[in-house]
């Protein structure tokens, strides 16, 4: 696969501008949306070969709509999303020794904020190579 | 309270009910009336009142269960007991249903006068501090919530930048540069922790955790704190030892936040330690208690400053806690937990001896 594409999805500047420099480090190619509507105008132009989201954004967890109407877009459905929480950074409100991830809707990996570079690249190739083999799953 | 205060009136007998309407219809006030319990429980449903007069004898429902409806309906408002009776007995049993006040039948047109008047007053102080009361909470909602925000999101945001600094993904970056970045970083960690503690510490309160309670196995508890500090107290070289009594004692509470006690109080005697020392957390069980002992051969706590160390943000500043960084709120947060689990927590020291802290929880009942 030839650089792959990734469209961020995050309305925190300061995020986007951090995830853009490692994933470009990389030789990902790299597209941005600011919020869920860019999002899908983004979707429209191209099909990334990932996306990552944060959940927080707008007024709650806009995320959440965005990630649950696009695994039921049988066109979108394939492309795994990579959440990013910053729920406890955001909210302060957290269930210690629960996982931060609430499993109600389908989502491929997540990764908590603040992210360490490396692990964010090696949950996006991880993502970008089983992604021929995982089956889209809905809940 | 709206501008009119409504008066509700509730007697089976008429005569009352309007020279009661008459009087205070004069006064401006809104009046409603009923002439029985179950008539009277429809309208301060529907009405609202303000202040409701309540004959204690009635058919049907009687006074007193009426005023019991009241106080779940709204504590706020204000009853006053009509009765023909007046004894000792019936002004004890109302008054413990939060009777305000009392007539005693025939009462004069100013008597009735100054029993509600004083009797609105009170409704207005109560609703106005029932206001005020959310409003501070309001404030201090608020205010949690600015924290996080304001100050967490920034914070983390230049933490991200420093680490794509630091791997070296925005350019090269030499061995010196990379340990400042470090220290930077560990700044910002240390404010993080700071945020989230006190963060934590404002949720704490009793009533909010009281909800979460359930039967904790307090050894349980503490065996897996001990495993989790196992690697900071090796690093310090300080040995854990424990003494759990036989059994196993429960307490009724949240799990989480007994666990973030411990681990305070736990870390604290393994940070304010010396090297070579010991950590000993003993359990034992008497009189319906449980006792947790954590005592270290550690540093000690001097007598004069043994007083603050429950204070929110106090820190013995000396020679020997000058390296270990802390935020100052591990214990106050200690504090609230315990106390929040109806317990308490008690400190002795001796200056270069060491310290002990003894918990007491009240064990869970079978």
């Amino acid at each position: 696969m030839n650089t792959p594409r990734i469209l961020i999805i995050d309305d925190d500047p300061a995020f986007v501008e951090v995830t853009k420099s490692i994933l470009e480090s990389k030789q990902y190619s790299v597209s941005v949306a600011h919020n869920a509507d860019e999002g899908f105008d983004r979707l429209n132009e191209e099909i990334p070969d990932a996306i990552i989201l944060d959940i927080m954004m707008g007024k709650g967890a806009e995320g959440f709509i965005f990630a649950r109407k696009i695994k039921k877009n049988p066109r979108l459905a394939k492309i795994p999303i990579l959440v990013l929480t910053s729920m406890r950074e955001q909210t302060g409100f957290f269930i210690p020794g629960e996982p931060i991830h609430p499993k109600f809707f389908p989502v491929d990996r997540y990764i908590e904020k603040p992210i360490e570079p490396q692990v964010l690249l090696d949950e996006i190739e991880r993502l970008i190579d089983g992604r021929s083999t995982d089956a889209a799953n809905t809940c | 309270m709206a501008e009119q205060a409504t008066i509700l009136i509730v007697d089976d007998e008429k005569v009352v009910r309007d020279s009661c309407y008459r009087v205070l219809n004069k006064d401006g006030y809104r009046i409603e009336t009923a002439t029985n319990g179950d008539n009277g429980l429809q309208k301060i449903r529907k009405a609202k009142p303000d202040l409701v007069l309540v004959d204690l004898m009635m058919p049907g429902m009687s006074g007193m269960e009426l005023l019991e409806k009241i106080e779940e309906i709204d504590p706020n408002i204000v009853s006053v007991v009509i009765t023909g009776y007046a004894t000792i007995e019936t002004a004890v049993a109302a008054m413990k249903r939060h009777t305000y006040d009392f007539l005693q039948k025939p009462f004069t047109p100013d008597q009735l006068r100054i029993v509600t008047d004083r009797g609105l007053e009170r409704r207005k102080l109560a609703l106005q501090s029932a206001r005020l009361q959310r409003e501070k909470e309001m404030i201090r909602e608020n205010f949690i919530s600015l924290v996080s925000h304001q100050l967490r999101s920034p914070l983390a945001s230049v933490k991200q930048y420093l680490v794509v600094i630091r791997d070296g993904f925005t350019g090269d970056v030499s061995a010196s540069q990379k340990e400042m970045i470090r220290k930077a970083g560990a700044y910002i960690d240390q404010l993080l922790k700071l945020i989230n503690d006190w963060l934590d510490m404002s949720r704490i309160e009793a009533a909010n955790i009281k909800e979460e309670f359930e039967p904790v196995a307090i050894d349980d508890i503490l065996s897996e704190i001990m495993e989790l500090l196992k690697p900071l107290a090796e690093t310090r070289k300080i040995s854990l030892e424990k003494h759990f009594c036989d059994g196993v004692a429960e307490v009724h509470g949240n799990r989480e936040n007994l666990k973030q006690a411990f681990t305070n109080l736990l870390s604290n005697g393994i940070h304010y330690n010396k090297e070579g020392g010991t950590v000993t957390v003993s359990s034992t069980e008497q009189n319906g208690c449980i006792e947790v002992d954590i005592s270290d051969t550690g540093i000690g706590i001097s007598q004069e400053n043994l007083h603050f160390i429950f204070d929110e943000f106090f820190r013995v500043n000396s020679k020997e806690t000058r390296s270990v960084t802390g935020s100052g709120l591990g214990l106050p947060i200690a504090k609230r937990i315990i106390e929040a689990h109806d317990g308490t927590i008690k400190v002795v020291s001796e200056l270069g001896k060491g310290t002990t802290f003894s918990i007491l929880l009240p064990k869970a009942k079978r």
